[in-house]
């Protein structure tokens, strides 16, 4: 039985029906992961502790106390805190960090009787576009292991479209988990900012972060998202939210979908064209109206970004001292020297560029420059938005400008890589939920992503949307799925 | 220009440190990267159309009750220098 290419309902029933356990889930892909993940390297690490969690799944699941999560299993990103498990961030900085505590979304997880098969691969810090800046070394898209799986959570997108996982958790500051899912043909969500709790996910940029779901469908997508959200005391920036998961299937007829023309223009591959296009093309023979709309500050969006996340950044990452927990350099022979050589031992050199960039946007003299500047443009990217909203329900667009590329073909610029997010950032700039899902292959096979952008907290819409579609999508599993 | 006194200036803000070579390909990578930010430099926006106010959500503050808190086994756990129940660093003065 391919126990891998069921969606998280089948398996449901297959658990309540008896007919699997999970402890025989839980095995079947702890040995997918022996076999397959060497190709792939999706996990830095997978948990030992699997199997006795299977058995409390089963139990709950035995005393009819069964919940759509229970005895599901699940990969993690590594930069979410899990209570006893390792959790990296693919960083030398916390190579050896142990939580003791779990974070919000791991806490609910457990408490449903999910199963938390190991953690993820991802860019150090969720500082990248391709998962290569991971101390633990890269992550291979399983469509095609020259290529990089996108990132920064690659390992969350690859371990679902491998079937090393029934579904995952990504995070996503910039496009990074709707990136990743494109280039590894899944579906990856990030919600609405305040949905789900940042408490316990590593702080990057603390106002354009959020935890969300990858999965193979929206559907799948709807289930992990409905058990991650809810207000937490743990987060002032949390909220209450409705359900979603019922919403799927409902009528998509007479939506209204926005199509920036600035999306569509120089930069964007042809064959992403094509394929988003034909995907319009699709809902509208659902019955959708199309509009043309317009987002005139796209051009001023990654600077802003990369503005507003590397201020954060360099703020949040002044943590890392290396006396509470983390690395710390046997060098310097003071407290400063040694704080210092801990630092420039601990980082990657992205992780250091960013910290820089956000020290130098923070710095005296240039504050009104840059980072005020950059706000400013984030009050006005969210009233595009706003007003675009104001005639349609939701925005559709290419989720990337080009496919996953082959390792080693980005020029060393680190810029080559910034401008690559320039379809995702506007959405956590303007903390709004977007969807991305498969809509093509190019004639190399490799996936082809659409995002579907909502209004605030109007996840399930687009979720509903992109189930709609995934309906009517020829999918082309990869050779680790067959 | 690869400037060098400012990569030294912003390690210095950071608590990082460059030498060699590594500075030199630090400099030239905020070199590319400081291009791409100035852009922004042209838009023609003020605080007069978007004024930069506090947004909603102090409401939002929990009661200030004591809360149980994390025991001190556990806030040790991942120390790399622990004495009795404290942690340990180099000193700080002479």
């Amino acid at each position: 039985m391919n126990l891998h290419l069921k969606s998280i309902k089948e398996l449901r029933s297959l658990l309540d029906g008896g007919d699997i356990t999970a402890q025989e889930l839980t095995q079947y892909y702890l040995d997918r992961i022996e076999k397959l993940d060497p190709a792939i390297h999706a996990y830095i690490t997978v948990n030992e502790k699997a199997m006795e969690q299977a058995e409390r799944a089963q139990k709950m699941i035995e005393e009819g106390c069964a919940k759509p999560l229970t005895g599901i299993v699940l990969g993690i990103k590594d930069n979410i805190c899990t209570k006893g498990l390792r959790t990296t961030c693919a960083s030398h900085m916390l190579e050896d960090f142990v939580p003791t505590y779990n974070s919000t979304v791991a806490e609910k997880l457990a408490e449903d009787g999910a199963i938390f098969i190991g953690k993820l691969n991802m860019d150090e810090f969720a500082m990248g576009a391709s998962t290569t800046t991971s101390y633990f070394g890269n992550t291979c898209n399983p469509y095609d292991t020259d290529c990089v799986p996108g990132g920064s959570s690659g390992g969350s997108a690859a371990a679902v479209a491998a079937g090393l996982c029934v579904a995952s958790l990504g995070s996503d500051t910039g496009g990074s988990i709707r990136q990743p899912a494109a280039f590894c043909g899944v579906t990856g969500l990030k919600p609405t900012y305040g949905r789900v709790s940042r408490s316990g996910l590593v702080a990057f940029a603390s106002s354009l972060d959020q935890i969300g779901p990858i999965g193979k469908s929206a559907r799948d997508c709807a289930v992990l998202l409905d058990a991650i959200s809810g207000e937490d005391p743990m987060d002032m920036t949390s909220r209450p939210s409705e359900p979603v998961a019922e919403m799927m299937g409902a009528p998509v007829e007479g939506t209204v979908i926005g199509v920036p023309k600035e999306f569509f223009g120089e930069g964007l591959n042809e064959e992403i064209k094509a394929a988003v296009e034909n995907a319009i093309k699709e809902f509208e023979a659902m019955g959708c109206v199309i509009k043309e709309v317009s987002m005139p500050s796209l051009k001023y969006a990654i600077p802003a970004y990369y503005l507003i996340g590397s201020a954060e950044a360099s703020s949040n990452l002044a943590r890392y001292d290396g006396v509470r927990y983390g690395h710390l350099s046997k060098e310097g022979n003071s407290f400063d020297e040694r704080l210092i050589a801990t630092r420039n031992e601990g980082f990657g050199s992205e992780v250091k560029r960013r910290i820089l960039l956000g020290s130098y946007a923070l710095s005296s003299g240039y504050f009104d420059a840059y980072y005020k500047k950059a706000n400013l443009l984030r009050r006005r990217i969210r009233q595009e938005y706003e007003e675009i909203f104001k005639t349609c329900d939701c925005i559709l667009t290419p989720t990337t400008p080009e496919a996953a590329f082959k390792f080693g073909t980005k020029s060393e610029d680190p810029t080559e890589m910034y401008l690559a997010d320039i379809y995702t950032v506007t959405v956590n700039i303007a903390g709004l939920p977007a969807v991305s899902t498969p809509c093509g292959y190019t004639k190399e096979g490799l996936p082809i992503g659409m995002s579907i952008v909502g209004k605030a907290f109007a996840d399930g819409q687009i979720l509903n949307l992109a189930d709609a579609f995934e309906k009517k999508f020829n999918y082309i599993l990869n050779d680790f799925c067959l | 220009m690869k400037d060098l006194a400012l990569i030294d200036h912003l390690a210095s803000l950071s608590r990082l440190s460059f030498e060699g070579e590594e500075k030199e390909r630090m400099a030239k990578d905020m070199e590319s990267i400081m291009k791409l930010m100035d852009t922004i430099t042209e838009v023609d926006i003020s605080e007069e159309d978007y004024p930069l106010t506090a947004e909603g959500g102090m409401e939002l503050l929990r009661e200030d009750e004591v809360q149980p808190s994390m025991p001190v086994e556990d806030a040790l756990a991942n120390a790399k220098g622990k004495l009795y129940h404290f942690i340990a660093v180099q000193k700080l003065m002479d």
